[in-house]
């Protein structure tokens, strides 16, 4: 009986973590833990630090790679967590889901890309606001689900 | 005894007004519970921990050994493929022996990568991965197949037409991973556990990150 009442007052007595919510994406009854977005989100911002870096005439200090990164991961978290929302609604159809999701995409795109400029040199942003626009068009002209990415690379 | 018991129970299940949807077996827990509630879940989810890192460790040792299977499996192909399916013979035996050889090899590599991955969760993010990064208008096919980390490998890589499937060999990788086990699982998880039912819930949650990282670390290594 001790261990039990101590056990219990430890339970009542103890911290008690964040009561914060947290950041849960469940898609298509696919659930991604808080630990799993923000990792998720994590590598995305790191890898498109990475494509960035990989275009010519940007060659980026360490200290923008590392500002372009927080950028990517907080617009990524902001975007994805808009898009499951859209993607979980009942009302909508596969067409409607489709361009609601770009119009986030693109929106989100253009968030970062205002914050982008405040870290690239004038130069450097210039070369990455075209090859940011022409990936832009790109996206906007292929299907997102259908006939998309995913689809050009043989359904893996 | 028996009061303290239900009242534990009662405060697990009743108190935190779980609302399962439909038959979706992941239950919401308000945030915003009492400090009790909140306590007792931790125990719970401590406890959980244990034997979820119990489990997830046989799967994954599982996936280690299908690995070095699989390896052994290609490399017999391949001394098989010399006699079978070298430029002479290859008209005569088709390499029917060390093409089934190597096709075994696939099959128990694909159920090493997936016991692997899938024993800590990995598997569900390589699909949310590929999802999500095609939403990145800024990224690539490689910069997705980058995100997507590189097991399971491609088919090819084993039957594909040479004599010798260099890419199919990682001979230190079901090792690697394999200390990465018992150093995850083994250790690793079991502490955060202990801690989370000692309520230091924020240092268990680091702790649990961490252990998913360095064993997502562990896969890729070599590969």
């Amino acid at each position: 009986m001790r261990p039990t009442l101590a056990l219990l007052l430890l339970a009542l007595l103890a911290p008690v973590g964040s009561a914060a919510q947290a950041r849960v994406w469940e898609v298509n009854g696919v659930r991604l833990e808080a630990s799993q977005v923000e990792r998720l989100a994590g590598d995305i911002a790191r890898q498109t630090v990475a494509a960035v870096e990989r275009q010519p005439g940007l060659a980026l200090r360490p200290e923008q790679a590392g500002a372009l990164e927080s950028v990517y991961h907080s617009v990524a978290l902001d975007t994805y967590d808009r898009v499951v929302s859209v993607v979980n609604q009942d009302g909508l159809d596969d067409a409607a889901k489709e361009a609601e999701v770009k119009r986030l995409v693109i929106a989100g795109q253009e968030r970062s890309s205002g914050r982008v400029a405040e870290i690239l040199d004038p130069a450097q942003y210039e070369t990455y606001r075209a090859w940011e626009q022409k990936q832009v068009e790109s996206f906007r002209q292929r299907g997102l689900w259908s006939s998309g990415r995913r689809a050009r690379r043989g359904g893996r | 005894m028996k009061r303290a018991l239900w009242l534990a129970v009662c405060v697990m299940f009743g108190a935190s007004a779980a609302s399962a949807e439909g038959l979706d077996w992941e239950v919401e827990e308000s945030a915003d519970a009492s400090a009790p509630v909140q306590a007792t879940r931790n125990v719970r989810d401590g406890v959980i921990g244990l034997a979820d890192a119990f489990f997830d460790a046989n799967t994954a040792v599982f996936g280690c050994f299908a690995l070095a299977a699989s390896q052994l499996f290609m490399g017999a192909g391949d001394v098989v493929g010399l006699v079978d399916d070298n430029p002479v013979t290859q008209h005569v035996t088709k390499g029917v022996l060390s093409k089934n050889l190597a096709k075994v090899g696939y099959l128990w590599h694909l159920a090493g990568a997936e016991s692997l991955l899938g024993s800590h969760g990995l598997e569900v993010e390589r699909w949310a991965a590929s999802d999500a990064a095609t939403l990145n208008p800024l990224l690539s096919d490689e910069d997705v197949a980058e995100l997507e980390g590189p097991l399971p490998l491609d088919p090819l890589v084993f039957v594909e037409d040479s004599m010798f499937h260099a890419d199919a060999y990682q001979p230190a990788a079901p090792l690697v991973d394999l200390g990465a086990v018992v150093l995850v699982d083994g250790v690793m998880r079991p502490v955060a556990s202990v801690l989370r039912i000692a309520q230091q819930r924020e240092q268990a949650d680091a702790l649990d990150e961490t252990a998913t990282d360095w064993f997502k670390r562990a896969l890729e290594w070599g590969w």
